[in-house]
């Protein structure tokens, strides 16, 4: 039976940023996946190990971890790929060439927490801080005809019963185009792992952020008075502006949503917003 | 964070050669001010250590050219597939500059305007 090996970076938040690599051998199967073979560890040999996973089909963006160094889903992450032996360290080398070669693993595979955020235990990172960027970002729209104007802007409670008729807010299929492609963010994180200004700066807005503003700056349902709002927040101190466009966060996203270009639009609008201003 | 993060992949150490590209043209100006304050005539660009550096710089400066017009071309209005016209666009502006300053200043096989 062929067998994968896995090397966790392990952790807890009160042993104050000690950790400690652990192996595990699990036995590999075609189709199976780092989020599956991390399953199999919890079921069969060790329940304590932690880990955020959800969906299993690469669309909730819980289980992303750094995996042989690279932010990745684990879901969509297969065993498979790794599948030839590297011996990391001169203890491995020896493992391997005193093993049999039939109980030597196919793959060895180092899993760790995302790089850049604080661990809470085992491959559990903190996001607060991300999360904090996106709810800075307004990630809603105050679409006209949905409710009147003067209504919202006197912060009046919604009445019980509504005498006002509301009207769609159509959007034709080039509006629509225009959201798609940053619309497709997950909140997976792996584009704040894999940006080193964030890594160096936990003030800059980050890719995910960035893409968020910016999906609903060019959203044509949005009011005007909201994407003034929206701009004086991201044009801050360090904000968007703190980005060298790296472009390792479109890299490693996996939905393509390419937050890069989308935090360089934001630039040029934060730009046009402020001269105009 | 490691102050070698840079050497993890390829693209990180593309991005810090790009970066690094300005440091060593603002060297190469600063260099080129000095030796003028020093030497007006200007006698010290026949060196063979100034005509080294200058290629090095040559280099340097050509790579930050080619990557920020990637750059450039990434961040228009064209869809993805399109932005290869924009980066073949700004190169041949800037062979075409090149070439007027060139016959600008008499280059031998250049025809002056």
């Amino acid at each position: 039976m062929q067998n994968i090996r896995l090397k966790i970076r392990r952790s807890q938040r009160e042993s104050k940023n000690e950790s400690s690599v652990q192996e595990f051998t699990v036995p590999f199967e075609e189709e199976m996946t780092v989020l599956d073979a991390l399953n199999k560890i919890k079921d069969e040999q060790d329940g304590t190990l932690s880990y955020r996973w959800s969906c299993r089909m690469g669309i909730c963006g819980s289980c992303g971890m750094m995996v042989n160094g690279r932010p990745v889903l684990t879901c969509q992450t297969y065993v498979k790929n790794f599948a030839h032996v590297t011996a990391s360290s001169i203890a491995s080398a020896a493992t391997l060439l005193s093993s049999s070669p039939s109980s030597r693993p196919i793959a060895e595979i180092t899993v760790e927490p995302l790089r850049h955020f604080p661990v809470i235990r085992d491959l559990v990172v903190d996001i607060d801080n991300p999360m904090e960027k996106f709810r800075k970002v307004m990630p809603w729209t105050l679409g006209t005809g949905q409710r009147p104007r003067s209504e919202f802007l006197s912060n009046k409670p919604r009445p019980a019963k509504r005498d006002t008729i509301l009207t769609p807010h159509l959007q034709s299929p080039a509006d629509r185009e225009k959201i798609d492609q940053t619309s497709q963010c997950i909140k997976c994180m792996l584009c704040y792992s894999a940006c080193p200004v964030y890594g160096l700066d936990k003030g800059f807005l980050g890719p995910a952020a960035g893409a968020l503003a910016y999906r609903y700056q060019v959203d044509s349902r949005e009011e005007e008075t909201n994407k003034k709002t929206r701009m004086n927040r991201v044009t801050g101190k360090h904000d968007v502006w703190d980005c060298s466009f790296v472009g390792e966060c479109s890299v490693v996203c996996p939905k393509r949503v390419d937050p890069a270009l989308a935090l360089q639009r934001l630039k040029l609008m934060g730009l046009k917003h402020i001269l105009l201003s | 964070m490691s102050p070698f993060w840079w050497l993890q992949n390829i693209r990180y150490f593309l991005y810090f050669l790009r970066e690094f590209t300005g440091p060593v043209i603002a060297f190469y100006t600063i260099y080129f001010l000095i030796g003028w304050l020093f030497d007006p005539a200007l006698t010290f660009v026949a060196t063979k250590s100034f005509r080294l550096i200058s290629w090095i710089t040559l280099v340097f400066a050509i790579i930050h050219t080619l990557t920020w017009f990637l750059v450039t071309a990434k961040i228009s209005p064209l869809p993805t597939k399109f932005q290869w016209i924009i980066f073949i666009l700004l190169i041949l502006f800037w062979v075409f500059i090149s070439y007027i300053s060139l016959a600008f200043y008499g280059w031998p096989s250049v025809t002056p305007i």
